[in-house]
């Protein structure tokens, strides 16, 4: 059965089988016709998507819902509301304010869109619980901080660590009261889902988070319950402290070498989940490219400890067909590879041109990113770009180019950037994956005006 | 109506205090505002045996933004009674440096006011020196306080409590100060002559800094092993500012209570529904991993619930 697959291979017992779970959050609307905002806000519709996300994509595990913005919009954060992907945060309540949010701010049972999730996740139980691993996802603390505190949360980590750790503490009890409802409606792995902590040095993890995580994690576990610990982003870097959180698996994006990645994984006894591309081959690539990279991937890695799914949340309009061949990639793989074996993918790049760094009008500042409105860390990547433009004005330029663009794809590859999110100046790169502080850019962008 | 607050750490004495002034004031009529830190009342237990009016209010300081419009309703809901003293016993981390500004708000509501007499605050024989370079809130108790009630003096070498004074006085040289074990002074001569609110100017209160201690409370229904028990709560103590609560052991109810290293276990003679232990964390959110890891140790397979 499905569920069995998930549970013992996050229980590390040996499987017949690999595990496959596609993260259809926003895009499990498009399956019946709903919008983004539709099925992140009503229950009914969310519900049917599901079900449908169940028929066709037979999961052996999946997400309820995928919005890492419930717990924020509780607490205050201002939410831009999009038809096409989850809500961003666009105002912080605790911006400018910096004081630890009282205890009485962390949300209860009856807030929010809170009763809405529960209430699916009950009506799924109960239609697919036994065949199916449900999994509650929740913000992740360092994500949450950010979500309320802004970007100051980054100079908080240089500047006054204790406050940035206080801080996560108490996002931590958020993360411990959410994962609690969840649980009591009948998960069976809690997500811990933190896409900020790979922009976030494994040492200052280790000095100010690690309780916080561990603690979270510790109380998932005590109610015999199961969790992942899920990141976005190259955090080949972290890996080994988020091995040591008690999570009982990680699952990583296509920017981490996912094979390497489980080497270390491995070594803790802890299962590994990833890592499908979402957007250069989900969303724009074909049902071969999806097949290919599914079976490379399977070829190329021991499959004890290991959950095939997509990166992270599937952008909305992913090809049906395409999340299809992945079914088809983990299940049927033998078949599968025969299928694909003489299939080279097309090239089908766009040309483009890029600008004369060398004799620029004034300082240029580019945000690569995954898509700043569903990539958290890529938004706090371009709000800090978008710092320079506030102090300079029109003496800068800051433009951000998107992944999920064709013609953006092609200009990130053109300027041979690895890791997304990035921060390129006048050209040149200055911060790959880790989010500057305001006195940073500052420092960088000033003398060159 | 006289208003009296009680201030002091957790694990201090205040309500040994307030056990001792229920007894000195037997006979009059008098009102009790109990605040916890924790979500559940633990000391509003331990008094309720006596005869006088209460109101309790948990999960959150009373001078917090949260709970201070309870603090308020409370305060104004017992001027409408015939009461002839009010104590508050604040939790153990409050700030009272905007109490002259909640009498005020209470005044308007009332439309009447209380004749407030001050503070006593409870300095722990035993620990203050280490609490007070650590808690911010209880410099400002003691500041604001009319009497400082220096307690569990026999616990505590001569030298450390001449120590302990010399800093209560360079912060309140105002302030009248007690030895004492037990909290036994003549409290009710002491609230006749507390000369009511010292007249500062009100600062903002440092009760967002409290949200950062973290509370936990345990629960179970299950009969715990006497000694298993012991063996769990010396090892969780160390992590603990204070741990209180009552206990269903297999030798009878318990009433405990541990401030740092120093742990008390009292036969509690009335009936107990389940075991409910409040936990305030020195180690901050570390406590539930600490706390999973001790239970899995002492009361493997035992449920329990912590939140």
């Amino acid at each position: 059965m499905g569920k069995d697959l998930i549970l013992k291979t996050l229980r590390h017992e040996k499987v017949d089988g690999i595990p496959w779970v596609p993260f259809a959050g926003v895009h499990a609307g498009i399956l019946k016709g709903y919008t983004a905002k539709e099925i992140l806000v009503d229950g009914d519709k969310l519900f049917e998507s599901l079900m449908e996300v169940n028929k066709m994509y037979t999961p052996d595990g999946m997400p309820v819902m995928f919005d890492l913005q419930i717990e924020a919009e509780i607490m205050g954060c201002e939410l831009l509301w999009a038809e096409d992907n989850p809500p961003s945060v666009v105002a912080h309540p605790y911006s400018g304010d910096k004081v630890i949010p009282c205890k009485c701010k962390i949300p209860k049972k009856t807030d929010g869109r809170i009763p809405m999730v529960l209430d699916v996740m009950h009506r799924l139980k109960e239609e697919i619980g036994d065949q199916v691993a449900l999994y509650g996802l929740i913000c992740g603390p360092v994500t949450l901080a950010s979500h309320i505190r802004g970007s100051e949360f980054f100079m908080d980590i240089i500047k006054d660590k204790e406050f940035a750790a206080q801080m996560v503490e108490f996002c931590a009890e958020v993360c411990i009261a959410m994962s609690n409802y969840y649980i009591e409606a009948g998960m069976d792995v809690i997500g811990v889902v933190d896409p900020i902590i790979s922009q976030i040095s494994p040492k200052a993890i280790e000095k100010l988070f690690l309780d916080s995580f561990t603690a979270v994690f510790d109380n998932i576990k005590s109610q015999g319950v199961l969790s992942s610990f899920f990141v976005c982003g190259d955090a080949t870097i972290q890996m080994d402290v988020m091995c040591r959180t008690h999570a009982d698996g990680i699952s990583v994006d296509e920017n981490v070498n996912i094979a390497e990645a489980k080497k270390i994984t491995d070594q803790y006894g802890i299962a590994m989940g990833g890592n499908i591309p979402l957007t250069t081959v989900m969303l724009f690539g074909n049902q071969q490219d999806n097949m290919k990279y599914v079976v490379e991937m399977l070829d190329n890695i021991s499959h004890e400890n290991l959950i095939v799914s997509p990166g992270c949340d599937m952008p909305y309009s992913v090809p049906i067909e395409n999340t299809i061949a992945c079914v088809q990639a983990v299940k049927q793989t033998d078949d599968v590879r025969e299928m694909i074996k003489n299939y080279e993918a097309v090239d089908d790049t766009i040309d483009v041109d890029l600008p004369d760094y060398d004799h620029l009008e004034r300082p240029l500042i580019e945000a690569f990113t995954l898509d700043a409105a569903t990539c958290a860390a890529c938004t706090y990547m371009v709000k800090a770009a978008l710092l320079a433009k506030e102090e300079f004005g029109d003496k800068v330029d800051v433009m951000e180019y998107k992944y999920t663009i064709k013609e953006d794809i092609a200009r990130t590859k053109k300027m041979g950037v690895e890791h997304l999110p990035s921060l390129y100046i006048n050209g040149e790169l200055k911060w790959s994956s880790i989010i500057p502080s305001r006195e940073e850019l500052l420092a960088v962008v000033g003398p060159l005006i | 109506m006289k208003l009296v607050l009680i201030t002091g750490f957790l694990g201090a004495g205040k309500t040994t205090l307030l056990q001792n002034l229920l007894k000195e004031y037997a006979g009059t009529k008098m009102g009790v505002l109990m605040n916890e830190f924790g979500e559940v009342s633990i000391d509003g237990k331990l008094i309720s045996t006596q005869d006088f009016d209460l109101i309790e209010l948990t999960n959150g300081s009373i001078f917090c933004a949260c709970l201070k419009e309870n603090f308020i309703k409370g305060l104004a809901e017992f001027l409408n009674y015939d009461l002839e003293t009010v104590f508050i016993e604040s939790s153990g981390v409050a700030d009272p440096s905007n109490m002259q500004t909640i009498l005020e708000t209470t005044t308007k509501i009332a439309q009447k006011s209380y004749d407030y007499r001050g503070s006593i605050c409870i300095a722990d024989g035993l620990y203050f020196l280490d609490q007070l370079d650590l808690i911010p809130a209880l410099e400002r108790q003691v500041f604001y306080a009319n009497a400082v009630i220096v307690n569990k003096s026999d616990l505590q070498e001569p030298d450390v409590l001449k120590e302990i004074e010399a800093k209560i006085t360079a912060i309140n040289p105002a302030a009248e100060i007690f030895r004492t074990s037990f909290c036994e002074v003549p409290v009710r001569a002491l609230v006749e002559t507390m000369g009511g609110a010292k007249q500062i100017a009100d600062k903002e209160t440092g009760n967002t800094w409290e949200s950062r201690l973290k509370t936990s409370v345990l629960r179970t229904t299950a009969t715990l092993n006497m000694q298993q028990l012991r063996l769990f709560l010396d090892e969780i103590k160390s992590s603990a500012h204070r741990i209180k609560g009552f206990v269903q052991t297999d030798q009878g109810n318990f009433e405990i209570s541990c401030v740092n290293n120093f742990a008390v276990m009292n036969s509690w003679n009335e009936s107990v529904s389940e075991t409910e232990i409040v936990i305030i964390s020195s180690v901050g959110i570390r406590i539930i991993s600490e706390f999973h890891r001790l239970w899995e140790k002492y009361f493997a397979g035992i449920s329990c619930e912590i939140r």
